[in-house]
């Protein structure tokens, strides 16, 4: 019989295919002491999954040198030799002979004692080893207990994925031409996994909380993501009619397909200018392919994922210079190192925090690393040179900050200039105002910054005071509540007044009905997932400004989200 | 016994892939190699117990065998370290 499940639709489009669950939880297993004589067994079974992780992280290493690099690969070098250490070996040989541990188990001492020891060490990089030697055991001990961990990076069939949720270094290795679709328990529309899986265009529900009980490794799995729909084992009736939508699905991408070359223009001929956000050099061809006026948003993030230490400033720029180049000359605004929070990169060694949203995050963390900092300015300030690039900094909440960065950038440009090193002068730079203390003080901070971006997710958070991670309150995060809307009218206003530039490059500039709010109250450049860009602009192109704007002067009148609601649907 | 001390002048000190070619360096040879730093010490053949030893940066290192092709060779290999 067909099971149905919802969940939060994040990434538009529809896909059939067999699920493929991926478990993150620990691994559970029996560890009562082995008896007498089991020894010798134990031992084999030890060496067995010793053996099949060797040979599976040998086909990784392989994959990820051909299609990543030779850098990350390294990473699992250095895995592989860990696993095939002699020492490492008889350690845990005497734990399954001395002390009667069974294999896991002998595994899961020997692994965590090790981490543990890490963890003590001085040197910042050694002690985020920690990490790679758990999870390495975590994949020895799957072995031991005859389950194969699947690694996403190594998947040759069009699946589902399905999990609890993934990570970013899960994400950042996937195959879009295999995974299907995307499917999560945890997570809502501003989580990693909805910004990777939109800016891949991959269709993905997540927080589907019924997803791993309802749907078992291999079942037929028709997720439709436009219609919050996802059916597990259809028959085959479903099935056609799936196949149905589908084609409508197509039929309206063509449609959409054929105003890509039309400006975004309302009815009563404004432009309104829509920017892509991209996270690596490989989304900027796909967003030009799709109209983008521009990147209004690069999260350099990605590239500091799945490595063993921060990427320098000679890679970091080829990055940067690469996007530049392919954006041809338009506008390309690149956010400085935005982690911590949600965003977090083993090797930084970052501690953890009571509430890590409110910790040391975005610019906060970029001030606590002078060196790497440093080291990113540079490469920003010298991909200048390839076209029109504005530097924008995430997370800040006081004057002092903005004043920090700025002489930030200039001891960067110092260095530069003593290096004999070529750049670009008097770059553009902005900041994000996703704190309530950035719009509360917009028309200060305007008077010393280019311009502004709102990161309506971070804002939204920060205004109603809801982690935007808990699933338990997802419910309280509400970006149209009139609280937030009110923050935005101050930013728009301040940057407007001041002649400067105000884009929005949250998850709202990529949603049909906040978009038309946001252009109605003033906002004239909107940057989102490649992907949404074309249903934008047709809602752009079917609207006067005039209209737009008594709309908007309505709403921001109303004092509460569902009112807000209520009257954006009579607009559309 | 041959054996000689040389300091980590790097700045990431012996990184994942400095430190495997450490290990694949010393396995190319027959005799037993010991590496210490400060009270502690452990195989130059071993991966898994040369992390415990924290070298970063300034870390001064014995290198001890009864070959000392081995101990030059391995030192070498610190000093150049790019």
């Amino acid at each position: 019989m067909t099971t149905q499940i919802t969940g939060i639709p994040v990434s538009p489009g529809l896909a059939t295919a067999p699920a493929l669950i991926i478990r993150n939880a620990p691994p559970t297993f029996d560890r009562t002491p082995i008896a007498e004589g089991e020894a010798a067994a134990e031992t084999d079974r030890l060496k067995a999954a010793l053996g099949a992780s060797a040979e599976q992280l040998t086909t990784i290493m392989e994959r990820v040198r051909a299609k990543v690099g030779e850098e990350q690969a390294a990473i699992f070098e250095g895995h592989l030799m860990i696993l095939e250490d002699e020492e490492l070996a008889e350690a845990l040989i005497e734990k399954i002979r001395e002390q009667r541990y069974n294999a896991p188990a002998a595994v899961e001492a020997v692994s965590e004692e090790h981490a543990s020891a890490l963890e003590q060490l001085d040197d910042e990089y050694l002690r985020a080893r920690a990490v790679d030697m758990r999870d390495l055991a975590r994949r020895v001990i799957l072995n031991c207990l005859g389950v194969t961990p699947t690694s996403l990076s190594t998947i040759d069939s069009d699946v589902v994925l399905v999990a609890d949720d993934l990570s970013p270094s899960q994400t950042a290795v996937l195959d879009p031409a295999r995974v299907k679709a995307i499917i999560t328990e945890k997570g809502n529309r501003t989580s990693h996994t909805a910004i990777m899986a939109a800016s891949m265009e991959i269709p993905a529900v997540v927080g589907a909380p019924a997803a791993l009980s309802s749907i078992k490794e291999g079942d037929m799995v028709a997720v439709n993501a436009e219609d919050n729909v996802i059916l597990v084992n259809p028959t085959a009736e479903e099935l056609g009619g799936f196949a149905e939508r589908i084609r409508a699905f197509e039929q309206e991408r063509l449609e959409l397909a054929a105003l890509r070359d039309l400006p975004a223009e309302t009815t009563d001929g404004v432009h309104i200018k829509l920017a892509a956000n991209v996270g690596s050099p490989d989304d900027a061809r796909p967003a030009v392919e799709k109209g983008a006026e521009g990147v209004g948003l690069y999260r350099v993030e990605f590239l500091f994922m799945e490595r063993a230490e921060s990427p320098n400033e000679e890679e970091q720029y080829q990055a940067f210079k690469s996007v530049v180049e392919a954006m041809n000359g338009q506008p390309v605004v690149i956010r400085t190192l935005d982690v911590g929070g949600d965003k977090d990169l083993p090797y930084l060694a970052l501690p953890d925090e009571e509430n890590p949203f409110l910790g040391c995050r975005g610019i906060r963390l970029c001030f606590e690393r002078p060196r790497e900092f440093r080291a990113q300015l540079r490469a920003l300030l010298r991909a200048g040179l390839h076209g029109d690039v504005r530097i924008m900094a995430p997370m800040i909440s006081s004057l002092d900050e903005v004043r920090g960065l700025r002489q930030a950038l200039k001891e960067a440009a110092e260095s530069l200039e003593a290096d004999g090193v070529k750049y670009a002068k008097d770059m553009p730079l902005g900041i994000m105002v996703e704190t309530p203390a950035a719009a509360l003080l917009a028309q200060h901070f305007i008077k010393e910054v280019d311009f502004f971006s709102i990161g309506t997710n971070d804002l939204t958070q920060y205004t109603l005071a809801v982690d935007r991670m808990n699933t338990r309150i997802a419910d309280l995060y509400e970006p149209l509540s009139p609280a937030v809307l009110q923050a935005m009218k101050l930013t728009v206003d301040a940057a407007r007044n001041a002649g400067k530039g105000i884009c929005v490059c949250g998850q709202m500039a990529g949603d049909v009905r906040s978009a038309l709010l946001l252009i109605g109250m003033g906002v004239k450049e909107l940057s989102m997932s490649a992907v949404h860009i074309p249903r934008i602009k047709k809602a752009v192109r079917e609207h006067r400004l005039t209209e737009l704007r008594d709309l908007a002067e309505r709403v921001l009148s109303l004092p509460t989200a569902a009112e807000v609601k209520a009257e954006l649907a009579k607009q559309t | 016994m041959a054996s000689k001390t040389v300091t980590i002048q790097t700045e990431n000190g012996l990184h994942t892939r400095p430190a495997a070619e450490f290990v694949k360096l010393a396995k190319s040879f027959d005799s037993d190699i010991t590496v210490s730093v400060g009270d502690k010490d452990a195989s130059a053949k071993s991966l898994f117990k040369l992390q415990l030893l924290g070298m970063s940066k300034g870390s001064e290192l014995i290198i001890e065998s009864n070959d000392q092709t081995a101990v030059n060779a391995l030192c070498d290999f610190v000093i150049n370290l790019a």
